[in-house]
């Protein structure tokens, strides 16, 4: 059973990435905001892979917001998480492709899934490397 | 032309750590003598132009608008060092040139110049295919 509070959390975070498309060209923190609230899910790996699946739909709404926007801004510094706006939109994107695994980056290639799991773990303590096997397996209860 | 010794001085230690290999061709593309004139050539445009462009890239702009090293954009240069460079790698040439244009001449905020350049210079956009 999904944790409601990850979820309300996780929604919550959706509907920023969707609101993106306000900040046409121009900063904005939302993008961190989400980092922050998938990273609180974070602390239960689990459960990100189960939201991923439970709101497939939905998430790839938020995706062509998420690239649309990120397509267009320059990497500036907004919010309170390391790196740039760009790669904020890159770190979202991989936490909304946990389930499909079809990571797709809009800033370089060097920040691979792998590394963003060594950054996340390494600033938030949240350790989400066996979500990127490919053996990693959705749990239904 | 001197560039500031706290180039970096804006990243936190993650973005150091994490972003050190790119810092590094930024370091390579610094040191570069010849690649203004090549450019220049290449592409025939003035070398001033070149210069400004390169300067506020990926020299004393990068502290003064607090720029991250980009992995995308250093590559290009270096291509664009070695006349190899790609239609997409021009669009960039021309997007820092317009860009620092207004930016440094025209005393415009960052944010509104990459605001107007990028529509005509969308060099981001073109970068990657939708996906």
């Amino acid at each position: 059973m999904i944790n409601p509070i990850f979820e309300k959390k996780f929604l919550e975070a959706l509907d920023l990435c969707n609101s993106l498309s306000e900040f046409a060209c121009q900063p904005s923190d939302r993008p961190c905001q989400a980092i922050h609230l998938f990273c609180e899910i974070g602390a239960e790996p689990q459960s990100l892979l189960e939201l991923n699946a439970l709101y497939s739909e939905q998430i790839l709404i938020a995706k062509k917001s998420i690239e649309k926007y990120a397509r267009i801004v320059d990497n500036w510094k907004t919010g309170n998480c390391p790196f740039g706006v760009k790669d904020h939109c890159n770190i979202v994107n991989f936490f909304l492709s946990l389930n499909t695994q079809d990571f797709y980056f809009f800033r370089g290639d060097n920040f691979t899934p792998e590394l963003i799991c060594e950054f996340l773990q390494d600033w938030k303590g949240i350790d989400l490397f066996p979500l990127l096997s490919k053996k990693a397996q959705l749990v239904t209860h | 032309m001197p560039i500031s010794s706290n180039k970096w001085g804006h990243l936190n230690r993650y973005e150091r750590l994490y972003l050190q290999p790119v810092m590094d061709v930024y370091d390579q593309i610094q040191a570069m003598e010849e690649d203004v004139l090549i450019i220049a050539e290449y592409y025939q445009l003035p070398t001033q132009e070149i210069e400004r462009a390169k300067d506020y890239a990926f020299g004393n702009g990068v502290a003064r608008y607090q720029f991250y090293p980009d992995i995308d954009m250093s590559r290009a240069w270096l291509r664009l060092a070695k006349r190899e460079g790609t239609d997409v790698d021009r669009i960039l040439l021309f997007h820092e040139i317009y860009e620092s244009q207004l930016v440094i001449i025209q005393g415009m905020n960052q944010q509104k110049a990459h605001s107007i350049v990028q529509k005509r210079y969308p060099w981001s956009d073109l970068l990657n295919p939708p996906s």
